[in-house]
């Protein structure tokens, strides 16, 4: 048996149930809703979750999944986003392991263990692809809250006067500007 | 074994999916408790600023004072906070016939339940606008109905107790008020309407934020959001006016709290020290000094913003009727309004039946095209939009749309203006004249069924960015759309709020997307007369298409 071919030709199947396990991690009527709605913009979370695991699938059954699709990322910052620990958010990428065993075995009876390992090594680097993914996504929201900071924005509870700052910003960046244009 | 284990783990997965995940547990709604923890709850009001808010208002309206702590399972409530809100409650129903209305017509269709981006973010179906008021509709209906009264949790009643009131505190400051949900009503129930009289039952026990009350107070007594005084103010604009002279040669001198002025100009205070909305104001210094506009600013109506709107009505009158005091002051003829969002809804929703017709202003009349704008025969307050597409309709403005050609634009209708006041074709015509490359977004994500920033009513506050980077996702992930398709790298909106909030929002989930004013965009095409021979950069210093070098040196 050829587990890549048994694993391509189940790839729906094997990503609806990975998809389940995901939407398993919300409210039961949050991951109805998810589930049904098919357009992208009226449910950004469920079609980016649905077409981003459907596309990993299809790519580690074809030996590739060195990539994660877009649709996927975005999956990935929106858990960044989430009330979830970061094991929390991540942990349904090791769902896969057993939704494909599961599936494949009952397809053909028996696994072979050398085609498994390489699967497995497959969504063991996906894992780290999207712990990287993960790991941007924090660095990312702790700048755009420092930027925030930044662009006088966040002064209008703080109490104080930043329209000082703002002057004293802007008279600093002419001052670099101009010591630039001298040079 | 390892056979054994791995159908042990299938089984698992297919009937059991918290295996690794965790699952939330699938508990009836009355029954999920909230959890308040660092980052999903705004950080309270400070005590003096309550204290003074409640020596403004009459009696009980801001509640007692007090240090509290909202993770902690004593807010230190009144002895008799439940007759208090329950009272207020009864109040309530009595003033506001919608209220009772929104209260008792719901037929729970689910037409709203997957409309609020809060919900499309989260999945908590609390978050479903539906949901959101059964936290209050259910102690409505234990108070106020015989069926709630006998038969209780049936009816789906239940008493006011402390985890109601966390509930409220939860997602009544879950809700940005934005109204898109009323849109897929087919009775029309507004639920803005019931989180507003939500966030004022909890005012009453002094359950609040301060990242609405303090901006309160500080245009209650300075005139504007940061407290800014008026030699502040002033100095900030004139630092706006020296860039304006330097990108475009032209020297730009406004006056301030001048009696006898046609125009009395109101913006919302983020235009005149944030960015991006310091470049929007640059937009409309230049517009208004190309048109020799006979107006004014003023330092006691420093500030369009109204977020006594995100609290309690009696706020929102409040600061609402400083804008007109000062009109009337100045004697002035009407108002001209910036890019603002909550204002205008204030405006053009709320002030009819709370403070009356400004009758002692004009009706808006252009001085330079005559037009009339009857749509403000009350309020005496016209849109910039408004005023700027009128002048294009009359060929008044010379433009060069190509200076905007350093950007492909797209429009956010925000929420308060397109589906508050009906503000949808204008500030688009007004675009189709400055820019050459626009695109718009999904139709379902759009003009009256536009998606809101995420962080509306007070909620673009830096504690809950995670919470605001959630409930903004389905507006990210439209201008998501438009940018990987046709490289939209500019989204345009006409609301303060929106230009600081989806600055963040881009910053996360687009980066490369631009947040601009519509007027940023007017005051890059306006060719004005005795400018400097070549336009170099934009407003914001940056390079145009086909200049060269880098603009910021």
């Amino acid at each position: 048996m050829d587990l890549n071919k048994v694993l391509d030709e189940n790839r729906l199947v094997i990503a609806e149930k990975w998809l389940d396990a995901v939407l398993a991690t919300y409210h039961k009527d949050g991951a109805r809703f998810f589930k049904k709605q098919q357009d992208q913009f009226a449910n950004p979370l469920g079609y980016n979750a649905r077409t981003g695991l459907e596309k990993m699938v299809k790519a580690i059954a074809q030996g590739g999944g060195q990539e994660v699709p877009p649709e996927l990322k975005q999956f990935i910052k929106l858990r960044a986003v989430q009330e979830f620990t970061p094991a929390k958010a991540l942990a349904f990428i090791y769902d896969l392991k057993p939704i494909i065993l599961e599936v494949c075995g009952k397809e053909s009876g028996e696994v072979d263990v050398n085609q498994w390992l390489k699967v497995e090594a497959q969504i063991d680097n996906l894992a780290l692809m999207v712990f990287d993914l993960y790991m941007a996504a924090r660095e990312l929201i702790y700048k755009v809250k420092y930027d925030e900071l930044k662009s006088g924005n966040a002064g209008v509870a703080a109490g104080g006067c930043p329209s000082g700052a703002v002057i004293r910003k802007h008279n600093a960046e002419k001052m670099e500007l101009k010591v630039l244009r001298d040079c | 074994m390892a056979d054994m284990k791995a159908d042990e783990l299938g089984v698992s997965v297919a009937r059991d999916p918290s295996m690794m995940t965790h699952a939330v547990p699938t508990k009836d709604w009355m029954d999920i408790e909230a959890v308040f923890k660092p980052g999903n709850y705004c950080y309270p009001a400070k005590t003096s600023i309550v204290e003074y808010l409640g020596k403004e208002l009459p009696p009980g309206v801001m509640g007692p004072a007090r240090d509290w702590d909202v993770e902690s399972d004593d807010w230190k409530l009144p002895d008799n906070w439940k007759e208090i809100i329950i009272d207020g409650l009864r109040q309530r129903l009595d003033k506001f016939r919608s209220l009772k209305i929104f209260m008792d017509c719901c037929v729970r269709c689910g037409a709203c339940a997957d409309k609020c981006h809060f919900f499309l973010g989260t999945g908590d179906p609390k978050n479903m606008p539906v949901m959101r008021a059964e936290l209050m509709r259910s102690v409505y209906r234990h108070e106020f109905t015989k069926a709630g009264k006998i038969l209780g949790r049936i009816a789906g009643a239940r008493p006011m107790t402390f985890k109601v009131l966390k509930d409220w505190f939860m997602y009544y400051y879950q809700c940005t008020e934005c109204r898109r949900c009323s849109v897929f009503c087919p009775y029309g129930i507004d639920t803005a309407e019931i989180t507003m009289m939500g966030r004022e039952l909890l005012h009453l026990v002094a359950v609040n934020i301060n990242w609405v009350l303090e901006p309160v107070s500080n245009s209650n007594r300075t005139g504007n959001h940061m407290g800014l005084q008026p030699h502040t103010l002033k100095e900030n604009v004139e630092y706006l006016c020296d860039d304006i002279e330097e990108i475009t040669g032209i020297k730009i001198t406004p006056s301030w709290n001048r009696k006898g002025a046609e125009i009395l100009f109101i913006t919302p205070s983020a235009d005149l020290f944030a960015e991006p909305g310091i470049y929007t104001c640059m937009g409309y210094l230049l517009l208004f000094e190309y048109l020799g506009l006979d107006y004014t600013w003023s330092t006691y109506a420093s500030e369009g913003g109204n977020f006594g709107s995100f609290s309690t009505n009696e706020l929102m009158k409040k600061l609402n009727g400083k804008m007109y005091a000062e009109a009337k002051r100045l004697g002035v003829k009407w108002i001209l309004g910036g890019e603002c969002g909550h204002m205008w809804r204030v405006v053009h929703q709320y002030m009819g039946t709370m403070t009356g017709p400004a009758d002692f202003l004009e009706v808006p009349k252009s001085p330079i095209t005559g037009t009339v704008f009857d749509n403000a025969a009350s309020t005496k307050m016209t849109h910039i939009s408004e005023f700027t597409a009128d002048l294009i309709r009359h060929g008044k403005l010379k433009l060069d749309p190509s200076r905007n050609d350093h950007r492909t634009v797209t429009f956010h209708d925000s929420c308060n203006p397109a589906r508050g006041m009906g503000l949808i074709e204008e500030p688009r015509y007004v675009l189709k004249h400055v820019v050459n490359k626009i695109h718009e977004m999904p139709e379902n994500t759009t003009r009256e069924k536009t998606f809101c920033c995420g962080s509306g009513t007070g909620l673009n506050t830096g504690e809950i960015m995670e919470l605001r980077m959630r409930a903004g996702l389905p507006r990210a992930n439209a201008v998501q759309y438009v940018h990987d398709k046709y490289g939209v790298n500019t989204l345009s909106c006409v609301c303060a709020i929106d230009r600081a909030t989806l600055t963040a929002l881009m910053g996360y989930w687009v980066p490369g997307v631009e947040v601009t004013g519509v007027s940023e965009l007017v005051g890059n095409a306006l060719i004005m007369d005795g400018e400097k021979e070549v336009r170099e950069t934009g407003l914001r210093f940056e390079a145009l298409a086909g200049s060269e070098g880098d603009a910021n040196v």
